[in-house]
């Protein structure tokens, strides 16, 4: 069996493995003998081709005066349908000094719906919602406010440092109601607020490509790996990659990918692809450029080590001088051309990322409209391959969060067992009326590491920066997605009943 | 969806002849737009074995304002020549307003008037194929006692649908009529007394449109010396969405006093519900923000909120206190 994928929307979950309605259209196939094309509906898309797990989480804590966690206690359900659904650990990334402190129990819940598959970032948007709103809620009842209790109960340096940045791009020191909620509405009936999150993931690669790159004749240079691109840029870095070290421009490059025949590569899921990936043709590239190097030597006369790629030509490796052109050189090759595999080199990858982001938002107390004016994303990912690439997964990630945390949300129908809202007029999705000021920040004092993939945690912490940037505007702690005007309302109201709204 | 005959009459004569008797009205269905009629057949609520097509009809898609400022939209008239024609912005700004805040460009393209204002309700079960609900012949409204977010606040019982359109609060406060024809007569009516409430008609409707009638146009009188009108509408989402509460408002002030008002709330019963009760409350009041606040707290003093819809007496409150004070300032 190939399967072929030539291009890709965009994946971002609801995949790994074939699905029943996967294994139907080849059932199908197998039967007719002949091609079968299969469609699902929205209806069907919402109801058999996975979701991402739910979560009912409950949360106790305690903190010292100065902010320090001394006391955790979290009871995580999961929903996963007929699955067992996913949650990524508990405290999200946070730690207790003293572990006495914290205890968990997870469990799962099980319903008649279609099981929960893994869908960007598994299992850590809802833990980081949980830790998030507890903490973020701690840090006003302690007085310490929403950055100080984050920094004061993470030890590792690089979210310090990643907080600090996008407090620093979000406003913060000039934002007046950092201790507290905005005490009076604007002459808009408005009130704003900043909050913020944390996330991390894996990233890192492993030993599963196998990638070939060739250099033709007629001056071709092709690197094939039978990966596919998920519309996140993996055929522009696997040409790039190539292209780069034979010092050829972008275009000269074709990265032959997008079917099973083209050589083993691994399931994209993880953010692994990159880390996987990028080595391995990293490793083919440096392989061919070698043997092209040492059969040019031969015909030039000199070493191979005095020869190098620069520019579109051979040049001498010290002092540049050009020998001849890129075209030349491959006009010297037989009819086969030159090719050479290369294989994962774990030193070129790195393994696990942070990430920390901020919020504005501005809430109406008139109709509890939560408006985003401002998402900044902070990310590490060892070596960005592509600075464009990895500035739209960061907005991307924001996008996501933003979307699902003000809007999106399968209403499921217990009493009559049905999704009431499979279809996109009534599930939700923001659109560009909801889109705010995106600022996607790589953290540049961690490319020295090897690469990394991050698509994972761009969306994890977005939700929960929203849900305590609207406790800062106007005092109403949400505790359950998505944050619409109903509740924004009703929180006012309650607020109001309890002699605290203004 | 159900194959089906489209048939395309050339003028209304011929139109009105293919219509149906009562006992086959589902049988035989009138499009404009289709921007919902095609929703609802794609998902099976409906099943027409005929489309009966009202594009070729000659002046269905006029806007007219004559010299002493009436004006005549007609049936086929598209939501965006509503929302971007001047002079109606300029006489009547709660029509332009109105029709300017439904869905997206490209269905305000494609949608109509008469298409806008026979909509069907966007409530869950009734949207549902699997929810045999009280609108579609069963006997129960499940929104009474399940998901009910966006349901009634007024006028429910024994269905809780809201009126989804945004051009009939903003009509009904403009005062407008409605001509509905059928073969050898017509009848005018205010298109107020155009919807129905469930309790009050047939809960499988939301009109008094018959079987045989067309709706051909809608007129509009000349609004009064001094008339100011808005048009406001909360959406969950700003990018296209139906209203989880909008106030089509009017008012004359003289002399900064109210002379006369008209306030019509949308997205909260079953009909565009007109609020008299705080219409009568206004005239002769000061036009002052407390005026506004108990004008809000009489029109939403009759409502009965459902279990997840509270918010919207709040909501509604509101809006109407937003509306009066652009209107006057």
């Amino acid at each position: 069996m190939t399967t072929i994928v030539d291009y890709m929307g965009g994946g971002f979950g609801a995949k790994f493995g074939l699905g029943v309605e996967g294994q139907a259209a080849c059932e199908a196939a197998l039967e007719l003998k002949r091609p079968v094309h299969l469609m699902l509906t929205r209806e069907d898309e919402f109801l058999t081709a996975g979701n991402r797990s739910g979560a009912v989480i409950q949360v106790r804590a305690g903190v010292a005066k100065d902010g320090t966690l001394t006391a955790l206690q979290g009871e995580i359900q999961r929903l996963g349908g007929v699955g067992g659904g996913s949650f990524s650990g508990f405290p999200y990334i946070y730690k207790l000094r003293d572990e006495k402190g914290l205890h968990s129990s997870i469990r799962s819940v099980y319903t008649h719906f279609d099981a929960a598959r893994a869908m960007r970032a598994p299992g850590h948007v809802q833990a980081s919602f949980a830790i998030e709103s507890a903490l973020d809620e701690l840090g006003y009842l302690a007085g310490v406010g929403a950055l100080d209790i984050r920094k004061q109960n993470l030890t590792d340096q690089v979210y310090h440092r990643q907080l600090d940045r996008a407090a620093k791009e979000i406003g913060w020191e000039a934002h007046p109601n950092k201790l507290a909620p905005q005490e009076r509405p604007d002459a808009a009936g408005t009130k704003t607020g900043i909050g913020f999150a944390i996330s991390t993931w894996g990233g890192g690669g492993h030993e599963e490509c196998r990638v070939r790159v060739a250099v033709g004749r007629d001056g071709s240079l092709t690197a094939t790996v039978g990966t596919q691109d998920l519309g996140n840029g993996t055929r522009t870095y696997v040409a790039a990659i190539a292209a780069e070290e034979f010092g050829l421009p972008l275009e000269a490059a074709t990265a032959r990918i997008g079917n099973t025949s083209y050589g083993r590569a691994n399931a994209s899921g993880g953010s692994t692809t990159a880390a996987s990936l990028a080595p391995a043709v990293k490793d083919a590239a440096f392989n061919a450029a070698k043997a092209l190097r040492e059969h040019l030597a031969k015909g030039l006369g000199r070493g191979a080590a005095e020869l190098a790629f620069r520019g579109g030509s051979v040049v001498e490796s010290s002092g540049g001088k050009a020998l001849m052109t890129w075209k030349e050189a491959c006009a010297t090759l037989g009819s086969a051309g030159i090719s050479a595999d290369g294989e994962w080199r774990s030193e070129l990858a790195g393994n696990g990322v942070h990430g920390a982001q901020a919020a504005k938002v501005q809430v109406d107390l008139s109709t509890g409209r939560v408006r985003v004016l401002k998402m900044v994303g902070v990310q590490d990912c060892g070596l960005p391959l592509n600075r464009t690439a990895v500035e739209s997964q960061l907005n991307g990630g924001m996008i996501q969060a933003l979307s699902y945390a003000l809007h999106e949300e399968r209403v499921l129908e217990t009493g009559l067992g049905l999704m009431l809202n499979a279809n996109f007029v009534d599930y939700k999705i923001a659109g560009c009326q909801e889109m705010p000021e995106l600022v996607p920040l790589i953290d540049e004092e961690d490319i020295g590491r090897g690469v990394i993939g991050m698509a994972e945690p761009a969306i994890v912490p977005g939700h929960s920066a929203i849900a305590n940037a609207i406790f800062n505007a106007c005092g109403v702690r949400l505790r359950s997605l998505p944050f619409t005007p109903d509740k924004v309302l009703d929180g006012l109201a309650l607020l109001a009943a309890n002699g605290g709204a203004k | 969806m159900k194959a089906f005959e489209l048939l395309r009459p050339a003028s209304l004569e011929q139109a009105l002849e293919l219509l149906p008797k009562p006992a086959d009205r589902e049988r035989v269905r009138v499009v404009a737009g289709g921007q919902d009629l095609y929703t609802e057949m794609k998902d099976r609520l409906i099943e027409p074995d005929q489309l009966l097509d009202l594009k070729r009809l000659a002046g269905f898609d006029r806007l007219e304002i004559d010299g002493a400022g009436n004006v005549t939209l007609g049936a086929l008239l598209t939501l965006s020549r509503v929302a971007e024609h001047a002079g109606l912005r300029a006489s009547l700004p709660l029509v332009g307003e109105a029709a300017l805040s439904i869905a997206s460009t490209q269905i305000r393209n494609v949608g109509t008037v008469g298409g806008n204002l026979n909509q069907r309700p966007r409530c869950w079960y009734y949207r549902h194929p699997g929810a045999h609900c009280l609108k579609k012949g069963g006997s129960e409204c499940f929104s009474k006692e399940g998901f009910n977010k966006y349901n009634a606040i007024l006028g429910g019982g024994p269905s809780y649908i809201v009126h989804p359109s945004d051009l009939a609060p903003a009509l009904v406060a403009a005062g407008a009529e409605v001509v509905l024809a059928k073969k050898g007569s017509s009848r005018t009516l205010p298109l107020e007394q155009y919807y129905t409430l469930p309790r009050d008609g047939d809960p499988l409707r939301e009109t008094v449109l018959g079987s045989d009638e067309i709706l051909t146009h809608v007129r509009i009188p000349a609004p009064a010396a001094g008339w100011k009108s808005t048009y406001l509408k909360f959406k969950e989402r700003g990018s296209f969405d139906f209203a989880l509460a909008s106030v089509a408002a009017g008012l004359v002030v003289e002399a900064g006093v109210v002379r006369s008002a008209r306030l019509v709330l949308g997205g909260v019963a079953p009909i565009p519900w007109r609020a008299k009760a705080a219409e009568e409350f206004l005239a002769g009041k000061p036009a002052q923000p407390a005026t506004w606040r108990e004008a809000a707290a009489i029109a939403l003093s009759k409502a009965e909120p459902l279990s997840d819809n509270e918010y919207k007496v709040a909501l509604s409150q509101n809006l109407i206190e937003r509306a009066f004070t652009r209107l006057t300032t």
